[in-house]
């Protein structure tokens, strides 16, 4: 520092003013920098300065050092310093708060880094190696790190829309439950409870249940199924397990299977008249309720066969999905009797369950175009349904296993 | 040089949560940290800004990385926050320590009249500081009572070393006139030793024992 600056011979001579005790602006002339760093540095000006000027340079340095002298003196080391106590009080109280995360990461960091430096550093021995993004500039106050500002303020736009997306899904869901569960409750006065519960178990999982289904669908036809499976194979990407499904699965069939007797002029014993009128909410609405229903599964049946091999067999996924949505059409069709129907789709609905995450409205409608190509596809479609069918419960591979052989 | 390394160690040492090391940190910065504070807030409320001003030391402290010198120039850039805040509460002027009274009440209670008379060129000395304009002041009290060199200054004041270097020199210049067309101030300092003791010793070994008592309050 300062300290190492010696007087160098020229100085004097430079700074010698022309003549008299300085005044007003002449003042400073004596005062070069060199010897105003001495000055700021706590040294006397000796010899930097000409005799002429030597006690103006002392008054100068007399004046800093009562500047100086603004500090107070040294305590001896058994006398506490005013406001030690409270500063170590704040000192210990941070250390606390900041133990358990902090300070395990933070002092291997300190030490790791001190190490190597020792030898460097002689007059420092402690100082550690200033890493490069850390605190160049000295002053850090107040402000904590910059550069962490900006990526909360990226990602909260993102979480919003995300909950944004949540939310608006789950809104649309209960929308949809109260429709179908709420309206029922004036035609329905009895048993308002399971309406609700029912329509509740086939809104959320709409792809489950039309898989399932879906086969028996023949009355709706198959064009007719294509829209609603457009929009459900997309939206509805299979999320949960196979336990869930079977039981609603199991509903919906039956349903299912009631809307197509219904459709096909047979009377309904009355346990399941009931059921389905409980499911419509009311029996004035189960015409529709059935119409939507069936149209519903006959549009998925073909997307879902795809999600579920899709995933293990790229083609063949494709396939098998194809082949189902074909034959799907075609029995529902012919067979109005929920067994059949019902043989038939359980593959697809197994493999819906198994994988949805593929988009089934594509595949549905190629399904449909490539009928042709289904011959092929159905060997690879009966062997996935094998495998479905095994993991699925013990009826549905059975069913499986005959469909597959039977085509 | 001695005790700018024991200050980096002790530093360090703070930092990785020695308490004994905080202590000493504080003991080796606080003196020159309470009397810059004296010249920004002046005697009375010198004290209480100061201690803030370590309460955000002693929090900020794992943040802070570099040598003693600038762990000076970090620990007075807090305090002058701290001082420029207390002022803005109270509308004071800053860089106008101690008025007359302040002075004289410290003057009579100390017990030498050696201690008087640097009691009173002190505060003729912030008087003659405080008639300097606001940078040249603030570089001459960084530089002369926190012991800051022209860079660390800089750091402290978030300004260039080389304007920091020339206010310096330029309020040097001022004060040399200001001493000579103020006998009377001139006179005071007349008494007081030549010389101080350089920066990186203990200031009070140059002659300034122990000029008075760091606050009005103790009065």
């Amino acid at each position: 520092m300062a300290d190492d600056r010696c007087v160098l011979p020229g100085d004097a001579g430079d700074t010698e003013p022309p003549a008299g005790p300085a005044k007003g602006r002449s003042t400073g002339r004596w005062l070069t920098r060199e010897t105003a760093e001495r000055l700021l540095a706590g040294e006397a000006a000796d010899n930097a300065v000409a005799p002429v000027h030597r006690h103006e340079a002392d008054r100068l340095a007399r004046t800093l050092g009562a500047l100086a002298a603004m500090s107070a003196p040294p305590a001896p080391e058994d006398e506490e310093l005013p406001g030690e106590a409270a500063a170590l009080a704040a000192f210990r109280k941070v250390r606390a708060d900041r133990a358990p995360d902090a300070v395990p990461a933070f002092s291997p960091g300190r030490a790791a880094a001190r190490e190597p430096v020792p030898g460097d550093e002689p007059g420092f021995p402690c100082r550690p190696a200033p890493a490069p993004g850390e605190d160049a500039g000295l002053v850090r106050i107040g402000g904590p790190v910059l550069s962490y500002g900006r990526r909360p303020r990226l990602r909260r736009p993102a979480r919003l829309a995300l909950a944004a997306a949540l939310t608006v899904g789950m809104v649309g869901g209960v929308a949809a439950a109260a429709g179908t569960g709420l309206l029922p409750t004036p035609f329905d006065d009895a048993e308002p409870g399971p309406a609700a519960s029912v329509s509740a178990a086939v809104t959320p999982g709409p792809d489950r249940p039309l898989g399932s289904s879906a086969p028996g669908t023949s009355p709706g036809g198959t064009g007719s199924a294509l829209p609603d499976g457009g929009t459900r194979g997309t939206s509805a990407p299979g999320p949960d397990g196979s336990a869930d499904d079977s039981g609603a699965r199991a509903r919906a069939d039956e349903l299912a299977a009631s809307c197509r007797e219904k459709g096909a002029g047979r009377a309904l014993a009355a346990e399941r008249r009931h059921t389905l009128e409980r499911a419509a909410g009311g029996s004035a609405r189960v015409p529709a309720y059935c119409a939507g229903l069936l149209g519903d599964r006959e549009g998925q049946d073909p997307g879902e066969p795809n999600g579920g091999k899709a995933t293990d067999e790229g083609d063949a996924g494709i396939d098998g999905d194809e082949q189902g949505g074909g034959r799907n059409g075609g029995q529902g069709a012919g067979q109005p009797g929920g067994t059949t129907g019902k043989g038939s789709e359980s593959r697809g609905g197994k493999k819906n369950a198994e994988s949805e995450k593929a988009d089934k409205a594509d595949k549905a409608e190629k399904s449909k175009a490539d009928k042709a190509e289904k011959s092929e596809g159905t060997d690879k479609s009966a062997a996935k349904a094998d495998k479905s069918a095994a993991k699925e419960s013990a009826k549905k591979a059975k069913k499986d296993g005959k469909d597959a052989e039977a085509p | 040089m001695g005790d700018d390394a024991e200050l980096t160690a002790a530093v360090l040492a703070a930092q990785d949560g020695d308490e004994a090391a905080f202590r000493a940190v504080y003991r080796s910065v606080h003196p020159r940290l309470l009397g810059y504070v004296r010249t920004l807030v002046g005697d009375l409320d010198a004290e209480d800004v100061t201690s803030e001003s370590w309460l955000q030391i002693a929090r900020d402290l794992e943040r802070f990385d570099g040598d003693a010198d600038r762990f000076r120039g970090w620990a007075a850039r807090i305090a002058r926050n701290r001082a420029l805040d207390h002022i803005r509460m109270r509308g004071r002027r800053p860089v106008a320590a101690g008025d007359e009274t302040e002075l004289t009440g410290r003057a009579a209670d100390s017990d030498t009249a050696g201690e008087a008379i640097e009691a009173l060129a002190t505060g003729r000395t912030l008087d003659l500081i405080a008639r300097l304009p606001q940078d040249q002041a603030e570089a001459v009290v960084l530089r002369v009572v926190v012991g800051l060199d022209a860079k660390t200054a800089a750091e402290t004041l978030g300004k260039r070393p080389g304007a920091v270097r020339t206010a310096a020199h330029r309020g040097l210049r001022k004060l040399a006139e200001l001493l000579g067309e103020d006998p009377d101030t001139a006179g005071v300092l007349d008494a007081l030793p030549a010389q101080r003791a350089p920066r990186g010793r203990a200031v009070a070994s140059g002659g300034v024992t122990h000029a008075c008592a760091p606050t009005q309050k103790d009065v």
